[in-house]
């Protein structure tokens, strides 16, 4: 087993079309990200996100450079059913990837592709849907489930196949604020428990500093990199990258200028009022 | 103008096998110059209510009145749908997807054609409404294919489109959803300028907590199809089981001053940006220190100090 799970070296991507004078999607990209690791993907609409997302299970094959995956180089066509099993993937909209008329039939489908024996399928659809907390939905059409219920049926159908990694992106972007708390929760919670490599793209600061590492990408680059408490830090810089500042940041801000020491990734009210009482 | 809605249910198919009840019951009063907020999750009902105030549904029971028009399940004359259509301005989710004419300009002008106006008047219309969202600076934009356009600019001109009808009521379907920060924070702007300049009437749709919190006046929480919740943004954020039973959040910073209360920071709950938060926070932390050291005794009474 090899501690690197991804490796990204150089990589550029350009999307057909990019004689016109279209900008490089991905320009010359380095990256590692370990086994076990959390790691966040920041960055405001067309900065890259998505792209080097789709890079990392082979979705897309770089332009330039290369992506290895555990080893493995994404350009190998006979490595890429091996990396699509290590590495599952979800989207914002969770209908694009919902395929059976029934919860545990959609689950097992990946499996069943792949001709397995029933009884192991079945063990496996359990255990995937006991760990988003879909068990009591498995035998309904997925249609009746709400929006986050159907995002955690997704996640499930990739948990099937044991991957050592989901990349999720903006995985929240169409849920209502509630059903997203509930989304991320369960990232992380997969993450802990399962011990599952964690890539998590979005445009959300709140996301993000629930992270181990946020790597923020702008036009193609990666221009900030390291820990949530380093890289939120300086808010002025991430406005100009056209983020949106939660207040709570802002707030945070405000009270150290007033000598009180807010970490600057205590972006959810629990954690800014531990923060608070913590200084007290 | 005034909105008034008075026990309004509104069932869809009705008297089929897909009927289904959208509205129950909901009365409700925003007056004239001021900016509402309809907040609930999808499903909740909040587009089926404002597509009462301009026509385009009418009751099943109940009614609708914006000023002297009413909407009943009878219908309403044709005069008057006409008139309401031109009070009552509505703003779509996404409505630059609607966007159709080969220029700004023409699209813009659109409405105001169909009243059949001179056209210096049509030209004077669109150059306000592209001036009242902050277009109006570049006069080769009218010219130019609205598909040219950034998201955010094509959204502003699909509100100059509504503008140039000159409404009173000016109803916003989610109209933040898939904007960044800088085109949000724009359009926010725009909106509460025209408010002042103009004395329009507001109604935010939203499903987003903290969007209207600082915009509006008054807040309407809708849950499946019922009215749960309603009164200024202050009081309502404050009544956190009831929001959670809606299925909403209460916006971030309204959380942590709750949270703070709880601890002990005696800070006003109805306080809603981070600037006057902290304020109070600060504040609140100066006094519980000075209480601390006035309540401890001196030193050497202090029989075993540990």
């Amino acid at each position: 087993m090899n501690d690197t799970l991804f490796a990204i070296e150089h990589v550029s991507y350009g999307y057909e079309n990019a004689g016109t004078g279209q900008p490089l999607a991905l320009n010359r990209v380095s990256l590692e990200v370990k086994r076990g690791d959390y790691v966040a993907l920041l960055g405001h609409n067309g900065s890259g996100k998505s792209t080097l997302a789709r890079l990392l299970n082979g979705l897309l094959l770089p332009t330039s450079g290369q992506v290895l995956v555990d080893g493995m180089d994404t350009r190998d066509a006979d490595a890429r059913q091996r990396i699509r099993e290590l590495v599952g993937m979800i989207f914002s909209d969770p209908d694009n990837q919902i395929v059976a008329t029934l919860v545990e039939d959609d689950v097992a489908w990946g499996l069943a592709a792949r001709g397995w024996p029933k009884p192991r399928i079945v063990e496996r659809v359990g255990a995937a849907l006991d760990a988003v907390g879909l068990a009591e939905m498995r035998g309904r059409p997925p249609h009746q489930l709400s929006g986050g219920q159907r995002q955690r049926l997704a996640i499930a159908g990739v948990l099937a196949l044991q991957p050592a990694c989901i990349v999720a992106d903006e995985p929240t972007a169409l849920l209502d604020p509630r059903a997203r708390g509930e989304m991320v929760a369960l990232l992380h919670d997969l993450h802990r428990t399962h011990g599952l490599t964690v890539v998590h793209v979005t445009h959300l600061l709140e996301e993000a500093a629930l992270a181990d590492r946020i790597i923020v990408l702008q036009a193609g680059r990666v221009i900030l990199e390291g820990p949530p408490a380093a890289v939120l830090a300086d808010l002025d810089r991430l406005r100009a990258l056209r983020l949106v500042i939660p207040e709570l940041a802002e707030l945070g801000q405000r009270l150290r200028e007033h000598g009180i020491y807010i970490p600057a990734d205590a972006l959810s009210p629990q954690a800014l009022v531990r923060a608070l009482e913590a200084t007290r | 103008m005034s909105i008034i809605v008075d026990n309004l249910t509104h069932v869809y198919n009705s008297g089929t096998p897909h009927e289904q009840v959208a509205l129950r019951n909901i009365s409700l009063r925003i007056a004239d110059g001021e900016c509402v907020g309809i907040v609930g999750i999808t499903g909740s009902g909040k587009s089926t209510l404002v597509q009462h105030f301009n026509g385009l549904l009418h009751p099943t029971t109940g009614s609708v009145h914006v000023d002297e028009i009413a909407l009943t399940s009878q219908g309403t004359r044709k005069a008057h749908m006409i008139e309401l259509r031109r009070r009552v301005g509505l703003l779509f989710q996404f409505p630059e997807a609607q966007l159709f004419a080969p220029t700004v300009y023409d699209d813009v002008a659109f409405g105001p054609r169909q009243l059949k106006l001179k056209d210096s008047e049509i030209r004077e219309r669109v150059h306000t409404a592209m001036r009242a969202v902050a277009l109006g600076d570049d006069a080769t934009l009218l010219y130019r294919s609205p598909f040219a356009l950034s998201g955010g600019q094509r959204r502003r001109v699909a509100l100059a489109g509504v503008l140039a009808m000159r409404p009173r009521v000016l109803v916003l379907d989610e109209p933040s959803a898939g904007l960044d920060a800088e085109a949000r924070d724009e359009l926010y702007a725009q909106l509460l300028n025209l408010r002042v300049s103009e004395g329009l009437t507001i109604v935010l749709v939203s499903h987003d907590m903290g969007e209207v919190a600082n915009l509006a006046d008054t807040v309407f929480v809708l849950a499946n199809g019922e009215l749960r919740l309603s009164g200024p943004p202050e009081d309502v954020f404050q009544r956190v089981d009831d929001i959670l039973s809606c299925g909403l959040l209460p916006p971030p910073l309204a959380q942590a001053v709750t949270l703070a209360r709880e601890r002990g920071y005696s800070v006003s709950p109805d306080l809603l940006t981070p600037e006057r938060v902290a304020e109070a926070l600060v504040q609140a932390r100066q006094t519980h220190h000075d209480q601390a050291i006035a309540a401890t005794p001196p030193a050497q009474e202090t029989p075993h100090a540990s």
